[in-house]
């Protein structure tokens, strides 16, 4: 029979001594197995006398209890080992740049007709639409535009060749057509806003032959210049995120309002840029006035009963203003470096209320 | 309209500045574009004396000059042949910026002898094109004078853009009688052209030319008046400084004193005349239409095929002038000239507008005529021209010889300040309006429900109705006078849609565009047009869609699609080294040009690889399968329940690849999209390399929600589901979408999704055959499934797939 005493300092040494886990469980068998030293030990007990077993009792007891300690110590530190070595093992270059989700771009000009729409649409307009290969009646004959008169020209229209009836089409060009079209459509009140594409056969610097528009009408019986003035005002002033924006109206001419006005937004240029807001100068943004009673008449509204006003405005130049684009022609190049640099991406466009 | 502030001031008296005036004039609707000073260069040019004048020591051709401007004497080294002692000249002095060459003056030393600045010759001063040696001052200019001063170049020029509606303000009268009217300065009313009943004491002798109208009745209000009458003994030269002057600083040559005069006539006073050389006019004058083939040289160098009914003033041999436009060449006035015919008339804006636009003729006179010209003036501008004429040329007026009357071109209008204020917000006092109306022109009387009658000017034939007078009203009381009112509330029924739907399909395109963008596509915006050979390969380029005018022939023919735009703008990205563009658009094709011709397209193209090259995987070439994704995800954002479409393979568009393309449909006939690789025969026509595919979303025939349709309410299974997978072995031909509806068809509540996972071709497989792999979800929505429920389903589906595709189960 081994003495408990000597069994001890040897296992304890060899615990301290294991290097790894399968060595630690070697010595664990060896001790405390079903076949080890210290669980023969325990074994003996049951033989034992009462007496005897009350003395040794103990001491085994303490003996194992000493064992698995040691064996638990040692097996935490070398877990701890283990992992340390297999964390290092692991190391992974961080630096390595990612694949990135290809993210696109939304047309600036979208985005600016987008916020527009938005702004109006809350304003309480809603959106109408038209067709852009318009008749001459639409386009012009309705709006108060003469055939031979000066305006007309003005307008660089773009035309179709002349069908079997004589009739000739014309490519829009401007949204006002819709006006038209809305109002033979349905009864005043009517508050709406045709958002698109216009044509003008020009082509330089600062014209392109394909522009877009937003045109705007209100018609009731008592609207005056005032709401127009307060309606256009508040558009620029949102549009521009400028409380304070001083906006300005000029009396102009419009065959197809009367009075008209141009509207001017405070500006300035510096370094090449053009701020909105500040400074001395005055930048033409928008054309509108009271609707021309022929107008009116011509959409089948009795002008004695009703009025309103109408607006239009060029998107490319809010879009130019408001984003810092120096060139008109760029909206329509489609270069992918452009529209990285000024497009708009998906997750942070087209927000507000449509 | 260019006008100098000295021409103004003949016609207003006033104080204001320029900068003020331009204000002024924009305010009123009259916007001032520029505002240029011919004296600005010229600042610091001084007038200076050439005190002594010796050849340069090292130099045969320069001398070296001693110069004073009176309070100081500089050494100037010349080289021009004419400066000499006791010459007045025009003298820059370092630092001074020379006009005409733009280069800035510096101190310098010229072959060793020191210069310390420079006598400028005309030219270099930017006042005459060339010159010969150094500008000679008159003897009388003081020393030091500003030359600018000296020669009265001080005189700055305004810039204005007038509307179409004012043809009264294409005169500096007119422009004077706004900025009066708006309280800038008096009217110096003795210098404005009006009837002073002097016509008949001019002439001293019967006019040997008669006039006489020749019109159809359709033609006759193409011109109710016209006068004229003969000067003999005229001297025709050119004219004096102060006229050439006038002309000169609103940017017209002088050409000779007779063409000055008309043009003085038209500038100053909106008064367009023709002057013709009477020894040149073959018999009595005729105002009549023209015939179709009749020929016009006219004053612009040009000849001209006149068509029927445009309105000419011939004599007893051939047409002499386009009335109100342009007189002919021939008959036209020359340095020999010595008997005139001086003309005044006129003429209807409606006929010199078709005219004029029919031959293409821009001219001062068209200008006019075409925007309205005071028929009041005729016979008082006759008298002016004359009076001007006889002054400058000399020579003998004979009496005047008239056709048709004097007429007048006034509208009687009732004014209401009331209906003023429920118009345009502002409230205005009836002395007020009465001051405002009376300075414009207008004749006012009130009546006893105080509404103003109001006689127009026969300036104005803008003036036609209320609305007219009021935008004058406010005009010059101010736009700033108008009160700033906020909207009225909007009420539901205000809301409006052009057609049941349409709210919903805007907003499909927002959707569409937000989807494309977050899938890594640039939206970008073509033309509308295109050329005619790119739409016919594209489905179009019928007659019917070709512009009359186009910008040029590349741009032609309205788009039969959005794809030809999508490939330029590809090509063009690839040019400038982005090899893989991914492009969209959102926008209208024509198939004709009716309103129901006109489609929505959103459509999409990829290009060159996936990705780019990345360590972490491979770079495969953009294939089919990617662009069908991007449409499947655009149509499922926007509502299309993908699991419902049909992929069809007939009917496909011919600029796709036959064998990789496919439309996207919901029930047979109803096609909501194309797909597929462009047509390698494309390609090559619009110089790109494969592969490019594409697709076309036609987003007028995507369903809408009916208005109050509910979803219906979600079924939640709480039974176990699985998945399961089977193999068959198929003959090519057979369609994944075959297998997968064989597979659904089976049961459709249970059957909840079938996907292909394996699509095998090569060793093991029988040639001419495929492996395809799928797996199945079953999830049972009344109890857990036992085995033999899945045995028995799985038997059917092997069973249907069997009978459906003649295919096998792969062993």
């Amino acid at each position: 029979m081994t003495d408990a005493k000597s069994l001890q300092d040897p296992f304890l040494s060899d615990i301290k001594a294991a290097n790894d886990l399968s060595a630690l469980e070697e010595i664990r068998l060896k001790a405390l197995g079903k076949q080890g030293k210290v669980t023969q030990l325990m074994k003996s007990l049951g033989k034992m006398s009462p007496e005897e077993r009350q003395e040794k009792g103990p001491v085994y007891n303490a003996l194992r209890q000493i064992l698995t300690e040691a064996l638990a110590n040692r097996r935490h530190i070398l877990e701890e080992q283990a992992l340390e070595a297999r964390l290092a093992s692991e190391y992974l270059d961080v630096t390595l740049p990612v694949r990135h989700q290809a993210e696109g771009r939304i047309h600036p000009l979208s985005q600016a007709m987008f916020e527009a729409i938005s702004i109006l649409k809350e304003m309480g307009f809603s959106v109408a639409e038209g067709p852009h290969i318009e008749d001459d009646f639409y386009n012009f004959t309705a709006l108060n535009i003469p055939e031979l008169h000066p305006a007309r020209q003005e307008q660089d229209t773009f035309y179709f060749r002349e069908d079997a009836s004589g009739q000739r089409k014309v490519l829009r060009t401007h949204t006002s057509p819709v006006q038209i079209r809305t109002m033979l459509q349905s009864k005043p009140p009517l508050r709406i806003i045709a958002p698109g594409r216009v044509f003008r056969s020009d082509y330089d610097q600062t014209h392109t032959p394909v522009f877009h528009q937003i045109e705007g009408l209100y018609v009731d019986k008592n609207i005056h210049m005032g709401h127009l003035k307060g309606c256009l005002i508040d558009f620029c002033r949102r549009y521009f995120d400028n409380p304070r924006l001083p906006v300005r109206f000029r009396p102009a001419y419009f065959p197809f309002t009367e009075p008209s006005a141009e509207v001017d937004i405070a500006c300035t240029r510096r370094n090449g840029q053009l701020l909105i807001g500040e400074g001395e100068a005055w930048l033409e943004i928008l054309g509108a006035g009271m609707v021309h009673r022929k107008v009116l008449e011509n959409g089948g509204i009795d002008p004695d009963v009703y009025q309103g006003f109408a607006f239009g405005m060029g998107v490319e130049r809010i879009a130019m203003l408001k984003y810092g684009i120096p060139d008109l022609r760029s909206f329509y190049d489609g270069d992918q470096r452009w529209l990285k640099h000024h497009g708009f991406g998906a997750y942070s466009s087209l927000m507000g209320g449509v | 309209m260019k006008v100098s502030l000295s021409w103004l001031k003949t016609f207003l008296d006033t104080n204001a500045s320029v900068d003020l005036l331009s204000e002024k004039l924009s305010s009123l609707g009259l916007v001032v574009d520029a505002v240029s000073n011919p004296a600005e260069p010229l600042r610091g040019f001084l007038v200076a004396e050439i005190m002594s004048a010796e050849r340069h020591p090292d130099a045969d051709k320069l001398q070296v000059c001693q110069v004073s401007t009176g309070s100081k004497t500089l050494q100037v080294v010349c080289g021009a042949a004419n400066a000499r002692q006791g010459l007045k000249v025009v003298l820059a002095q370092s630092g001074m910026t020379v006009p005409a060459g733009g280069f800035k003056l510096r101190e310098t030393k010229i072959r060793g002898v020191d210069s310390f600045g420079m006598l400028c010759s005309a030219a270099e001063l930017g006042l005459e094109e060339s010159s010969q040696g150094i500008m000679e001052v008159s003897p009388e200019a003081p020393l030091g004078a500003e030359i600018a001063d000296v020669l009265q170049l001080d005189d700055p020029v305004l810039d204005i853009d007038i509307t179409p509606n004012r043809g009264d303000c294409f005169a500096v009268q007119g422009i004077a009688r706004d900025l009066a009217a708006s309280g800038l300065g008096t009217l110096k009313q003795e210098n404005f052209l009006k009837d002073q009943g002097v016509s008949s004491e001019i002439g001293s002798f019967p006019c040997p030319i008669s006039v006489e109208f020749d019109f159809s009745s359709s033609d006759a209000t193409a011109c109710p008046h016209f006068t004229g009458r003969l000067i003999r003994g005229v001297k025709n030269g050119p004219s004096p400084r102060w006229l050439q002057n006038r002309l000169k600083s609103v940017g017209l040559r002088p050409i000779s004193a007779l063409v000055d005069i008309t043009n003085y006539m038209a500038l100053g006073y909106a008064r367009p005349m023709h002057v013709f050389d009477a020894g040149k006019l073959s018999g009595n004058l005729i105002v009549r239409a023209s015939k179709t083939g009749e020929m016009l040289w006219a004053l612009d160098d040009k000849e001209y095929k006149l068509d029927e009914g445009m309105t000419v003033i011939a004599d007893s041999e051939k047409v002499v002038s386009l009335a109100g436009i342009m007189g002919g060449e021939e008959t036209g006035c020359t340095e020999e000239t010595t008997s005139v015919f001086v003309e005044s008339a006129y003429f209807s804006p409606e006929s010199t507008a078709r005219t004029g636009q029919a031959l293409g003729i821009v001219s001062d006179s068209r200008t006019r005529f075409e925007r309205g010209v005071d028929p009041a003036t005729v016979l008082p501008g006759l008298d002016e021209a004359t009076r001007l004429i006889l002054e400058i040329c000399g020579g003998e007026a004979s009496e005047i010889v008239e056709s048709g009357n004097p007429f007048c071109h006034q509208h009687k209008i009732s004014l209401s300040l009331t209906r003023m204020q429920s118009y345009t917000g502002v409230s205005l006092k009836q002395q007020e309006a009465i001051t405002f109306l009376s300075d414009l022109g207008c004749q006012v009387h009130i009546d006893n429900n105080s509404v103003l009658n109001v006689t127009t000017p026969s300036w104005r034939h803008d003036l036609k109705e209320e609305n007219d007078l009021i935008e004058e009203l406010l005009r010059l009381k101010g736009y700033d006078e108008i009160p700033q009112v906020s909207l009225p509330s909007v009420t539901p029924e205000m809301l409006f849609e052009s057609a049941p739907g349409s709210k919903a399909r805007q907003n499909h395109l927002w959707t569409a565009r937000r989807v494309l963008a977050s899938l890594g596509h640039y939206e970008v915006m073509t033309w509308s047009f295109i050329k005619q050979e790119e739409a016919i390969l594209f489905g179009g380029g019928e007659a019917s869609l070709i512009l009359d005018n186009p910008i040029s022939q590349d741009m032609n023919t309205m788009r039969p699609t959005l794809l030809p735009g999508l490939l330029k703008t590809a090509g063009r990205n690839q040019a400038r080294g982005q090899p893989d563009p991914r492009l969209f658009e959102v926008g209208a094709c024509y198939h004709g040009v009716d309103p129901k011709d006109q489609e929505t397209l959103v459509a999409g193209l990829r290009a060159g690889k996936l990705g780019s090259r990345h360590w972490r995987s491979s770079s495969d070439d953009v294939s089919l399968y990617d662009i069908k994704s991007d449409a499947l995800t655009v149509l499922e954002a926007c509502g299309v329940d993908v699991n419902k479409v049909q992929i069809q393979q007939e009917q496909i568009s011919s600029y796709y690849h036959p064998g990789r393309s496919g439309r996207i449909c919901l029930g047979p006939k109803n096609c909501l999209a194309q797909f597929g690789e462009i047509h390698p025969k494309i390609l090559k026509e619009m110089e790109l390399s494969s592969p490019v595919v594409a697709f076309e979303i036609f987003m007028d025939v995507l369903p809408v929600p009916k208005a109050g349709s509910l979803k219906k309410p979600v079924k939640l299974s709480s039974f176990q589901s699985l998945e399961r997978d089977l193999a068959f072995v198929l003959d090519d031909s057979v369609t994944a979408q075959t297998v997968i509806q064989a597979v659904k068809k089976v049961d459709r509540e249970l059957i909840t999704s079938v996907e292909i996972f394996d699509d095998y071709k090569g060793k093991g497989v029988p040639e001419g055959q495929k492996s395809l792999a799928l797996t199945f979800r079953l999830e049972p929505h009344k109890e857990t499934l036992t085995d033999a429920d899945i045995h028995k389903i799985m038997d059917q589906v092997i069973d249907s797939v069997e009978k459906v595709t003649g295919g096998a189960l792969r062993s």
